[in-house]
């Protein structure tokens, strides 16, 4: 759910609609802003150091573990204290969809069939208290998070995925909890050997997840670890994090800048406030009174109305590609004849569809599969074109002919309650199939439990025919498998706490995937992934709504600003502020 | 005069037990009975994708699988003796009195509450005193001077203050108080102890807001109650007696007046205490009360009912105190052990 | 009117009233001229009563006696001299030098003039120190501890730090004249002091102020809408109706001579504990006779047969039989919480014949009321027997009960409360019918009217509601609801006590009527001596729970064989100034016996 309503990790390089070839962000030098700049500029460059930079947002970190959060936010400033393998390279633009070390001496070296990788580590890296880094340290942090019985069931289960590895429990076992973990081999201190199940060319981008960083089996406390993280990175925990109510970091002495190659490290000290609702901390982002709004989601309804219309801001404000589509899923095994699928595609009118979810601020059309950034992605492809995109209401009727149902038909559109862009989308598609008699009843369900319940329970599904359902959809790292994958790969298909939630199963498209996995050259594998944006809009499985942007406010005493697209938000590690305070 | 204290204590524990199993009720049983299964109770507190194995562990670390009774036993029983839970290979002592841990943070309850009590303390004794002192008197004067223009202006005035809601005076005060004319600090919570002129400053704003709302509805009290006394017969022979104007009213009228409101200050105040959730949300005060309503969106259970207990607790005492003082206050009243 | 106009100026008058005019303006209304040319004058030491009944502009008077009028609406003309201080004009300041120094107020109601709040203490000091700056908190203290004593506090030391409920009545009124006292006022002007004490407390008050006006030489200005009650204590006497003197002159003079016809109808209506039930129903008789012969109608008693009551009870069996009646509450108390019983009736018993009226008198907290509450089954009698026709009812359930509801009804003494003010007066009487199954609301309408015009209200009433009428008005409303349902027992609870002397007088006769007409059975219950005489076949006499004396109610007021009797007809007021005096001297003798023998 938080994947969806937050998207988490990001997908490639965010080019943005107007400057997508613009290449590397050094070249714009002294940038003072202007609109949208922060999508592919460093705004404010500087190497000033000091200062306090004061975060804030009305929600609360699902964790403070490293080895236990899925938000976005959450690992981008996780980073703060968490070091990893491997990270995004710190640049704007398609530039920082590219891998880089960080820990690591080196990105992986796999064996020939992608089932192992080898990575070494730094000499001389230490914990804020002295102590050094081991590899091991690493392999426990991935075991805790991976295989830990349940207890941190925030974050991401990758390792669990694709290691080769019995299911154990770090906790239940005796004397050495990383006894049975045989699927990452530490022959010395400094190198890790991964053994995979299956092949998986990608598995690099896996490395840069927080569960990489390395936590001392002495120091972990469980799901107490939160409290207080044993930092990595260039600061550490100044006091507890206090659920609620905030968490202030400041430097940690034992880091070493040389090893870093992510961190300028700039301000002294580092502030967060919990639970300060979300009008208060535009209002003070605006009035200078915050810097950042860790949430990372942009501008709430009420500040997004003010900005848009106020001119003398506009070169305050960023409005990049959020990174997740919108869109809608065509349950199979309901609307299960391909004609009639294909018929809403057809019907449905887009246009409205992208008033609903806010007009050009709030995304772009989307009539493919892919976001627009990740390689392979074709956007001009549309299978159901229609003038000015309001959609072909003949070619509907044809598919309505072709499956029986010239009058159309009844079905059932599952809705999130709590977001009113989704309703209002629903709204919009419900009456463009209405056109050619399509009646569609729109249903709400709790956020919390849709797919754990509703919308993602096959069982709930076919038990109340629930034909179609709103969804929205980031990467979980940035390449055609690591977004689409998940929901449209047959082998992913659950119970419950389906993401797969059309429930397409096309043998063609599950062959393809898994040849991906064994193919090694990139630009071969955006081949692949190409070809299955195509055949999963042929199968009309999916019907794209808009690739979504956000409104981000940019104040001005907040340098070297970007937006990074793996982090979905302001690239925090560049943060400074420039202040006298 | 210790024994009804005792049994007071004793009826307002019986009251705890009744808000909690009824709590309890709310949030554990009335789910079951609408259909939603242990595994869909897990899916709340899963963060990933809620696999099947994910919920199962869930399930099982947080015990909903077990019978109702039996977790509420198991509440109880962590209440009165202190409980024991696992975190990792830690084992961590939840002494009694043990709300238990947070499903969502895995924090101890009421360490948590104990942490925000100075917050909601300081919004309450702080919001208490302004709208006493501010409501009483724009009462009385409004009474003594009734029908003058001060009354009309006043008592109209009052009739807005408590129609409406903190969320539209708070978000108006710091639109323009705060954020406009800059008359107040933007700050966090700064304890008392540490800082007393930052406490200050940044508390006066959410007092005067959430005072605005109860001064009306006190002032109005104290006009009504003031004039029904004003009408008694020992304020005529209080007068009979040559006693000045002033005199009647603030020795004579006065306290009669403020008898009944002592009772509506305590229960006012125990209100308060449980969590002014609306004033602390606006003014992004880390209460008790911004602590329960973030647990109440996001499901989480223990603190839900730590944070219920504990506003239960304060109306309970606040009613006692009210009890108490009231002898002393009207000593007409009289415990009746 | 000769008496009333202004009387040649005495050279030592301490009060001087000339042409008071007192008015309320009314909003959208004429003004209410509350007093309109009031002229009297009081002596240094001397006493003047002030008589009239409510609405007579009596209580207006006192109140600017004391200047209490400033800051209300009260228009004031003429002018109010207290010692040598012209009221009207003073200003604020030098009112408040002249109230509580110069002329002290006695209020009617003793339980709501001191402040609950303070202790009788800080009220007394305070009234004197307003007055005496200067004069430290001991003295005040001393000065009011002496005062307490003057007025007859048993240890006032002690009960100086006590706060007014923890006083009795009669001992709070004691101390409001205490506090009247603090500062040696040359007037002492006491408003209805007596009116909501009992009789043996009236009694104790009324002497007291007596004596402190003799051995501190005060003047006193009695105030009360009972003649007997200034009979024995004040020189001249002003009768007041509607806002003016009708009389003025020499208490004696007026008891026996009175020259305007308001003080004669007064004097007739005020019951006379020596006028046997007899004489009066005689009288009341040969009244209605005349009346209706002047209205051209003759009644003859038992017309209304619809309304006699149903059923025959033998004549040997009495309609009301009750043995050893008690009740008991029990009061909570104690650190302990332990219950303690209080018994508010004692095995009390009598017999009651259908037609006969038995009369309970006695002070408050004498379990009169709760006598009547248990008879009437609204209280479940502790112990003892209830028999209504022969029935034994003492423990039967509510709902046996039902059908008996309609055979005993109640007449309660408030007239204000015992109404619901939503309710219009033809509802109010008419809901017993419904209940009881009459469907037919024509039916319904007609008995109502009927009813009411023979409770001497008019038909057209029918659609009021309560508020429009008076109290008198709203005690027949109450006789007629308790007529409605042809009830065999009428249980009349203090049904007069709340009325002007004259409307008490015309609500004792409708009773006495009705009695005549439909044979009705009462149970009366009530403190005032004379009233239950004059009504009573016979009379039981309560105090603390226990019948002390019961008879035929002549043997009993002629004859009385308990000490107890003797004291309540020895307190009683007396319609005579010197009949009065002789008693207060027995009194006064007694109690000094009673000291001396201790």
């Amino acid at each position: 759910m938080r994947k969806r309503t937050l998207g988490f990790v990001a997908v490639g390089a965010a080019a943005s609609l107007f400057l997508s070839a613009c290449g590397a962000a050094t070249e714009s030098g002294d940038n003072e802003g202007g609109f949208d700049l922060g999508s592919t500029e460093v705004v404010n460059p500087s190497e000033e150091q000091g200062g306090t930079l004061r975060y804030a947002m009305a929600a609360d970190f699902d964790s403070t573990d490293p080895g236990d959060t899925y938000y976005a936010f959450s690992w981008n400033f996780s980073r703060y204290f968490a070091r990893t393998l491997l990270d995004f390279s710190p640049e704007p633009g398609e530039a920082g969809n590219e891998l880089v070390t960080d820990l690591a001496v080196d990105l992986p070296e796999p064996n020939d069939d992608f089932t192992e990788w080898t990575i070494e580590i730094q000499d001389g890296l230490t914990y804020e208290d002295g102590t050094e880094i081991v590899a091991e340290h690493i392999k426990y942090a991935i075991a805790r998070s991976n295989f830990g019985g349940g207890t941190l069931s925030h974050g991401p289960d990758f390792f669990a995925q694709f290691l080769d590895q019995d299911d154990i429990d770090v906790y239940e076992n005796g004397a050495d909890p990383l006894e049975g973990f045989d699927s990452i081999e530490t022959p010395d201190d400094h190198t890790l050997l991964f053994h995979l199940e299956d092949s998986f060319s990608e598995f690099p981008y896996i490395l840069t997840q927080l569960q990489t960083a390395p936590v001392p089996p002495e120091a972990d406390r469980g799901e107490l670890y939160s409290e207080n993280v044993l930092s990595s990175g260039p600061y550490k925990f100044d006091g507890s994090y206090e659920p609620g109510v905030g968490l202030n970091l400041e430097r940690n002495e034992e880091w070493d800048p040389e090893t870093d190659p992510i961190r300028p490290a700039l301000p002294d000290r580092i502030e967060v406030e919990l639970g300060v609702s979300k009008d208060e901390v535009d209002e003070r982002l605006t009035n200078g009174e915050l810097d950042v709004d860790l949430e990372s989601n942009g501008v709430g309804t009420s500040m997004y109305g003010r900005l848009v219309d106020d001119e003398s801001v506009q070169d305050n404000l960023d409005n990049p590609i959020a990174g997740s589509l919108r869109y809608v899923n065509i349950h199979a095994p309901i609307i299960d004849d391909l004609a009639c699928r294909q018929a809403i595609m057809y019907a449905a009118d887009r246009e409205s569809m992208h008033r609903a979810w806010g007009g050009d601020m709030g995304g772009d059309i989307a009539t493919s599969l892919l976001l627009p950034d990740l390689a392979g992605a074709d956007t001009d492809l549309d299978l159901y074109p229609s003038e000015d995109g309001t959609g072909d209401l003949e070619a509907a009727e044809a598919k309505l002919e072709d499956c029986g149902e010239e009058d159309g038909f009844s079905t059932t559109i599952a809705v999130r309650d709590t977001s009113e862009r989704d309703i209002d989308t629903a709204e919009a598609l419900q009456e463009s199939l209405a056109r050619v008699g399509i009646e569609v009843d729109i249903e709400q369900y709790p956020a919390a439990q849709f797919f754990g319940q509703y919308a993602g329970s096959q069982d709930f599904v076919r038990d109340n025919e629930i034909g179609l359902s709103v969804s929205g959809w980031g990467a979980d790292w940035p390449t055609g498998y690591g977004f689409a994958s998940a929901i449209t790969h047959g082998e992913n298909i659950q119970e419950t706490g389906n993401y797969n939630t059309a429930e397409l199963d096309d043998p063609e498209i599950n062959e393809l995937w898994d040849q991906s996995l064994t193919t090694e050259d990139p630009d071969e594998r955006a081949d692949l992934y190409g070809q299955i944006e195509k055949l999963v809009m042929e199968n009309a499985a999916i019907l794209p709504a808009v690739f979504d942007r956000s409104l981000f406010y940019r104040p001005d005493d907040l340098t070297n600003v970007y937006f990074h697209p793996a982090f979905m938000g302001y690239d925090f590690m560049a943060l400074g502020v420039d202040r006298d305070q | 005069m210790l024994t009804y204290i005792l049994r007071r204590l004793g009826a307002g524990l019986l009251l705890l037990a009744v808000v909690t199993m009824v709590t309890f009720w709310i949030f554990y049983v009335l789910p079951r009975w609408a259909g939603v299964t242990p595994q869909g109770m897990a899916a709340m507190y899963v963060g990933r994708a809620p696999t099947p194995e994910a919920l199962a562990a869930t399930v099982d670390r947080l015990g909903l699988d077990q019978p109702v009774a039996v977790q509420f036993v198991e509440f109880v029983r962590g209440l009165l003796f202190g409980q024991e839970f696992t975190f990792g290979r830690e084992t961590v002592e939840c002494a009694a009195p043990c709300l238990g841990y947070s499903f969502i943070t895995n924090s101890p309850v009421l360490p948590q509450i104990l942490d925000r009590l100075p917050v909601t303390m300081s919004l309450a004794a702080g919001a208490a005193v302004i709208w006493v002192i501010g409501g009483v008197t724009v009462g009385v004067v409004s009474a003594v001077k009734k029908g003058s223009v001060f009354d009309r202006i006043a008592m109209s005035t009052a009739l807005v203050g408590v129609s409406m809601p903190i969320y539209f005076t708070g978000l108006l005060a710091l639109a323009f108080l705060v954020h406009q004319w800059g008359l107040f600090p933007v700050s966090r919570y700064v304890p008392l102890t540490e800082d007393p002129v930052s406490w200050f400053q940044v508390m006066l704003l959410p007092w005067i807001t959430l005072a605005f709302l109860h001064a009306a509805q006190y002032a109005r009290q104290t006009r009504a109650g003031m004039l029904e006394t004003l009408n008694e017969d020992y304020i005529r022979t209080a007068r009979a007696k040559g006693l000045s104007e002033r005199k009647v009213i603030f020795k004579h009228a006065l306290r009669p007046t403020l008898t009944p409101i002592v009772t509506i200050l305590g229960l006012d105040i125990g209100l308060v205490m449980g969590g002014a959730i609306l004033t602390e949300k606006v003014f992004s005060l880390n209460g008790v009360g911004a602590y329960a309503i973030d647990a109440i969106i996001s499901n989480d259970l223990p603190v839900v009912i730590g944070v219920t207990l504990l506003g239960a607790v304060f109306v309970v005492l606040c009613n006692l105190v009210v009890d108490l003082l009231y002898p002393i206050v009207d000593p007409r009243v009289r415990i009746n052990a | 009117m000769a008496s009333t106009g202004p009387a040649a100026t005495a050279p030592d008058a301490v009060v001087r009233v000339d042409d008071l005019r007192v008015s309320f303006p009314i909003m959208d209304a004429d003004d209410v001229h509350a007093v309109k040319g009031l002229s009297f004058e009081l002596p240094a030491g001397g006493a003047l009563g002030i008589v009239g009944e409510s609405g007579s502009g009596k209580s207006v008077t006192s109140l600017a006696l004391m200047g209490l009028h400033r800051g209300s609406r009260a228009r004031i003309s003429g002018s109010v001299e207290v010692a040598g201080q012209d009221v009207n004009a003073a200003s604020d300041k030098q009112l408040r030098a002249m109230r509580g120094n110069d002329i002290a107020m006695v209020f009617q109601d003793p339980m709501q003039s001191l402040h609950p709040q303070y202790t009788i203490g800080n009220q007394l000091v305070e009234a004197y120190r307003v007055h005496h700056p200067k004069a430290g908190r001991a003295t005040a203290r001393a000065r009011a501890i002496e005062s307490l004593e003057r007025v007859g506090i048993p240890e006032p030391a002690k009960r100086i730090n006590s706060y007014p409920h923890e006083f009795s009545g009669g001992m709070r009124q004691r101390v409001v004249i205490a506090m009247g006292l603090m500062c040696d006022p040359k007037v002492l002007l006491a408003d209805e002091p007596t009116t909501a004490l009992d009789v043996t407390v009236q009694a104790q008050v009324l002497d007291l102020l007596d004596e402190l006006r003799r051995d501190l030489g005060m003047a006193l200005i009695l105030v009360s809408h009972d003649l007997a009650v200034v009979a024995g204590s004040v020189d001249e006497v002003v009768v007041m109706r509607h806002g003016e003197a009708v009389e003025r002159g020499d208490v004696r003079r007026v008891l026996a001579e009175p020259e305007h016809a308001y003080t004669r109808a007064l004097l007739d209506a005020v019951p006379r504990v020596e006028v046997s039930r007899a004489q009066r129903r005689a009288q009341d008789r040969a009244d209605r006779v005349e009346r209706d012969k002047a209205a051209g109608r003759i009644t003859e008693p038992g017309e209304f047969a619809a309304f006699t009551p149903s059923g025959t009870t033998d004549g040997d069996t009495p309609l009301l039989r009750v043995r050893d009646l008690s009740q008991r509450f029990k009061v909570r108390g104690g650190l302990w919480g332990r219950s303690s019983d209080f018994w508010a009736v004692k095995g009390a018993g009598f017999d009651l014949h259908k037609g006969q009226t038995l009369g309970v008198v006695g002070e408050s907290g004498s379990g009169k009321s709760t006598l009547s509450r248990m008879v009437m089954r609204l209280l479940e009698p502790t112990e003892g027997t209830v028999e209504f026709e022969g029935r034994d009812i003492t423990h039967l359930s509510e709902r046996a009960l039902r059908p008996l509801r309609r055979d005993i009804q109640m007449v309660f003494q408030n007239p204000y409360s015992s109404l619901n003010p939503r309710v219009t007066v033809g509802d109010a009487i008419g809901t017993a019918l419904r209940v009881q199954g009459e469907r037919n609301r024509g039916e319904i309408r007609n008995q109502v009217c009927e009813l009411l015009e023979r409770v001497g209200l008019e038909s057209g009433h029918y659609n009021r509601f309560p508020h429009a009428f008076s109290g008198g008005q709203r005690q027949r409303i109450a006789i007629a609801r308790a007529l409605i349902l042809k009830p065999k027992l009428i249980i009349c609870d203090e049904p007069v006590s709340a009325l002007d002397v004259s409307t008490q007088d015309q609500v004792l006769r409708l009773l006495s009527e009705l009695q005549d007409d439909f044979g009705l059975t009462y149970i009366f219950v009530a403190h005032d001596l004379a009233v239950v005489r004059q009504v009573s076949d016979r009379v039981a006499v309560m105090r603390k729970g226990e019948i002390v004396e019961m008879g035929d109610s002549d043997t009993v007021y002629e004859n009385p064989q308990s000490d107890y009797t003797r004291s309540l007809l020895a307190a009683a007021p007396v319609l005579d100034a010197d009949e009065s005096r002789r008693l207060r001297a027995e009194r006064v003798q007694g109690r000094a016996q009673e000291q001396a023998t201790v």
